[in-house]
Parts: structure tokens; sequence; C-alpha cells
């Protein structure tokens, strides 16, 4: 409980690091102090109201993708939203065990949630670096195409589930 | 599909739009990871678990009070190791649980088991302990199975009661094995029973010497009396408007605690005992003998609830053929106004009738704000019972006015003493 806890913060401090370096870079000081103030929101309202972290995160969210909009560069902003990411999962984690009267092979229980983690965030950072080093050109349509399909797919996905 | 799932597939969805909306590519990037992430997910979305539940109680029957240890163990019994595990017992409600927990959040390998460990405290009831809620989450925690096991167990909870000692009830007729009663039949006994004239065969140390030293030529024989067993019927009144409630405490419970242990005590002294339950429909225990009747008319009473029926309002119902002709019927009642009329006519039917009603009055004054009429109303109250509870007992009705905080034992005992033996008079009194 105590390392997700710990892993949750170490998150929390590295989340706003990217990005903010990537809007000071583009010269949006302000939105970089408001993405500071938010991670800094996020950290203190946890520990008082268990909804912070979707919340956190939806802002979280918000403002790297005004940041985008800004033309910040994704790369600066990777980082920071797998680091959000893992911050929203190591929450809810530590929430349900804390919520948890009973519990066994905590440290089981850890190392599995912590293994499922650490793969996802290397598959998202792997995957989605990957556009930044190959570039294709698509055009408007194809992309709405691809995205539509994407939007379907895992709609059906889930919905089967 | 949880709530986490539906969040984080709206996170990314925006995400899309917003890229496709705006044609910036950062945007459509940012959504990746969040896909990713539930792709994950999904890819390990849990199926059925292969597992088998045993419960183990502390065998069918407990008396109320009992702390009741119960284990459930959990063997995962698939080939996959289960990351995430939650296990619930989905106990029926009000039952409260006095130490350890229902439920378990725990990573089970395959093969393996696990076990939890609780104590009940049993309160009266039957009591069905059917499933088992299960639920298995990816190692992500994101998507889940969630389910029922079925993991059947029954527990019933008999009442707790102080037992009594045996009841000198004075039946209108005894049956033909031997008991505690006296029949007011000569015969084998060892209570003096009268004097009659001596007849051929007479056991000489039976003769009455005083009496025949009295009478010229003549013998006497002393008679002792027959002690027999007796057809006895128990009738407890459940029926909700008369059933007064203090937070946990009710006068019903006292009632079928009383109801227990004069069953007890009077199936230990061997007689025919029966049960009714009176209040929704009849329900209840056809006469019997023995520790077998014993444990029937128990568990009978463990289901006992207080019923609201608008038939079964007023005593009118009350079967009077249910039991055997001139058997001794006890009704156990805070009683109403009205049941006298019914109480009579069982008289009048020739069944003897005893009445032990726990007094509602004094059990309901706890209730009663501290006000300044608050006294009055309550020597109102006691004088109104006490007037009814007199015109019954003029009506030939044995009846005992058992104050709840007071054992019942001695009142009966006092009771019973004090009522002369009937000589038949039955109905109401003019």
């Amino acid at each position: 409980m105590r390392q997700a806890l710990i892993w949750r913060y170490i998150f929390l401090v590295a989340a706003p690091i990217g990005p903010a370096v990537g809007l000071v870079v583009q010269d949006v000081w302000w939105l970089a102090g408001v993405l500071l103030v938010t991670a800094v929101a996020w950290g203190v309202g946890r520990s008082y109201y268990q909804a912070a972290d979707p919340v956190g995160l939806t802002i979280f969210l918000l403002i790297l993708a005004y940041a985008a909009w800004l033309d910040v560069p994704a790369y600066w902003l990777i980082g920071g939203l797998l680091a959000a990411l893992a911050v929203w999962d190591l929450g809810d984690f530590h929430a349900r065990l804390v919520e948890q009267a009973t519990m066994e092979n905590e440290a089981v229980l850890w190392h599995a949630h912590w293994r499922a983690l650490a793969l996802a965030l290397l598959l998202g950072l792997l995957i989605s670096s990957m556009p930044l080093i190959i570039r294709l050109e698509l055009s408007f349509w194809l992309a709405f195409g691809l995205a539509l399909f994407v939007v379907i797919a895992l709609s059906r996905l889930l919905r089967r589930t | 599909m949880s709530s986490r799932a539906i969040f984080l597939a709206a996170l990314a969805y925006g995400l899309v739009l917003f890229g496709l909306a705006s044609m910036k590519s950062a945007a459509l990037i940012l959504a990746i990871p969040l896909l990713v992430y539930l792709m994950l997910a999904l890819r390990q979305t849990p199926d059925s678990p292969t597992l088998r539940l045993e419960r183990i109680a502390p065998g069918e029957a407990a008396v109320e009070g009992d702390l009741l240890p119960i284990t459930l163990t959990i063997h995962n019994e698939g080939d996959r190791d289960l990351a995430r595990l939650h296990v619930r017992e989905q106990l029926p409600p009000g039952s409260v649980v006095e130490s350890g927990q229902t439920e378990l959040l725990t990573s089970l390998p395959a093969g393996e088991s696990t076990e939890i460990s609780y104590t009940l405290a049993a309160q009266r009831g039957a009591f069905d302990l059917t499933a088992v809620a299960v639920s298995v989450w990816d190692g992500l925690g994101v998507m889940a199975w969630s389910g029922e096991i079925a993991v059947a167990t029954h527990l019933t909870v008999t009442p707790r009661y102080q037992p009594l000692r045996s009841l000198a009830i004075r039946p209108l007729r005894t049956k033909g094995f031997s008991g505690p009663l006296a029949s007011r039949q000569s015969g084998s006994g060892s209570d003096f029973f009268g004097v009659r004239e001596y007849q051929m065969g007479d056991p000489l140390r039976r003769i009455n010497w005083r009496a025949a030293a009295r009478h010229h030529e003549q013998l006497f024989t002393n008679e002792f009396e027959q002690e027999r067993i007796a057809d006895i019927g128990l009738i407890l009144d459940m029926r909700s408007e008369h059933v007064f409630r203090i937070g946990s405490d009710s006068l019903l419970d006292h009632a079928v605690r009383a109801t227990a242990a004069l069953a007890d005590s009077l199936l230990q002294d061997g007689h025919r005992v029966g049960l009714l339950l009176y209040g929704f429909g009849l329900d209840g225990v056809l006469p019997g003998y023995g520790k077998g009747q014993r444990e029937r008319i128990m568990r009978k009473l463990a289901e006992a609830r207080p019923v609201s029926s608008q038939v079964f309002r007023s005593l009118k119902y009350l079967p009077t053929r249910v039991f055997p002709a001139r058997a001794q019927l006890i009704f156990v009642s805070p009683l109403a106004d009205n049941d006298e009329t019914v109480l009579f006519r069982l008289r009048a039917h020739g069944y003897g009738v005893v009445v032990i009603s726990p007094n509602s009055v004094e059990f309901e004054a706890q209730l009663l704000p501290d006000e300044p009429l608050r006294s009055l109303a309550i020597r109102l109250a006691r004088a109104e019972r006490r007037i009814f509870l007199r015109r019954l007992r003029q009506g030939g009705i044995i009846t005992v006015d058992w104050p709840v905080d007071r054992p019942l034992d001695d009142l009966i005992q006092i009771t019973l003493r004090q009522t002369p033996p009937p000589h038949g008079r039955i109905g109401r009194p003019l």
C-alpha cells in the first residue's frame, strides 16, 4: 500500500515537468504555471477527495490538449500524459486497498498491478513515440477514417466485454 | 465494463475528436497511451473463474446469542492465476458480525486456496446463506468479471430461554400414560386420594387401620391419585398489531422465549405438546412427544415473526378443533380488548385455558415521554388491563400477567399454585 503511494507521488512530481518545459520553450509561461498549480492541487485534493484523481487527470489532459493546440511538440507532452495516467491508476489502486478491510498477499497484488502498469506505460510510450519517428503524411479523411475505425472498434470491444 | 474503462474511453475519444477537429497530430498522439492502456486491460478481461467454495458452519442449529464461527474456503481450481480476486459473503439482512471479516481481496494462484473466517452473533431466525459475491479483476483493475457463486448453508437459530420448573397445570382431562399430573382418578400414585371399602385382593399395606378401628368388622383401603400426562396446546400470538418494539427488544421475542420455555418444560414432563402460531394463516406443529417434538417446536419458534393480516387481526379465526378435546391450551399473547370472546369460546368448547400475557403496558411505558400526564396514563392503562385480566379469571381462565423484566418461572408457579383445580366451570361469567 505504501509503495503505491510513494510511486504515485513520484509520478505526480514527474507529470508536469515535461509539458511545463515544452510550454516554457514555446513561451507560454502562464499555462506552465497553470499546469504546476494543477499538479499541486491534484496532490493536495487527493488527500481529501477520492474524486480528485479523475478530475485531476481530466484537467491535466485538457491542459495538454490546449498545449497541443498551441503547437507544443508531442514529445514534451507524452511523458507528462503517461505520468498523469500512472498517478490516476495508482491512486485508484491505493484507494481500493485502503477501503478493503481484509487483504491477503498484498505484495503479490502490488507486484501484479505494478507489472501491468509498467507494461501499459512502456507500450504507451513506445507506440506513441512511433509517429514522432516515422512521419506519414495523411489526408484529413484518411486520418478521420482511421480515428473512426479506432473509436468504433474500441466501442464494440468495450460493449462486448 | 467498469466506470474506469468508460472514463478512459471518454478521455481517449475526446482527444481523438479534438485532434481531428483541430487537425493537430499531437492531440491524436496523446490519445495513444490511453488507448494502449485500455487495450491491455481489455486483453486481460477475466473470464468466469473456476472456483470451488466451501462454507463450514457449526451445525445447522444454534441458540440465540451464540457465537457462530463460519469459515469460507475458496479453491482456485482453474489453470489461470487470479491477479485480483475479491470475495464477499452475502449475509442476510440484520446479521451481526461479531469478529472477523466477511470479505477479502487477494491474489489467488491456480491450484491454491484461501479462506475467510468470521463470527456471527446468532439472532433468532432461520437463515440461508446462499451465495458469495465474487469479482475477478484484470491486472490493471479496469475490467472485471463479477458474479455470484452458490454455496448454500442453512442456519436455524432457536430462541434462548430460562428453563421453567415442572408446571403444576390442572387439565380437564389427562391421557392414559403415567406422568406428573394429578388425574383426579384413583389408582397407582403417590398422593393420597381417598378411602374406600376393602375389597379382596387389596394389598395389606394399603389398609387404612385408623378407619378400620372406628368401624365394626369393616376394613378400608387407602386410594392414591393416578399421575398422568396431558394434551397441551401452545398458541403463540404473532399479530403485529400487538407486538411492541423498543430498539431491538420486542414483546414478541419475549413471548417466543416464554413459549419455548413452556414447550421444553412440558415435553420434559412427558406431555403431548403441540404448537399453533397465530397471525398470518395457521402454522404450527402437530401434537407430539419427546426430544424430536421439542426440536420441531424450537425450529418453528425460530421462524416466528410479527405478521400483519387483516383477516387474522382478531382471534376470530383461532381454530378450536386443532387440539384434542379437553386439552390444556396455553395462550401466549399480550392480549387485545376483543380477545376475551374467543378465549371464553375455547373454555366453552371444554378446553382448559391458561393465558400467559407479556405485560404490554409496562413494556410500552418505557417509550412514553416524560410528560405531566404520563403517570396518570400509565395508571389508567394498568387499571384497564387489571380489569380485563380479572374478567378472564372470572371466566375460568388462568392468567399470568408477566412484566417481561421479571422471571416467568416464579410468576407461573405462584399463579398455578393459587389457582383451584377446575370443576367444569365453563364460559363467561354472568
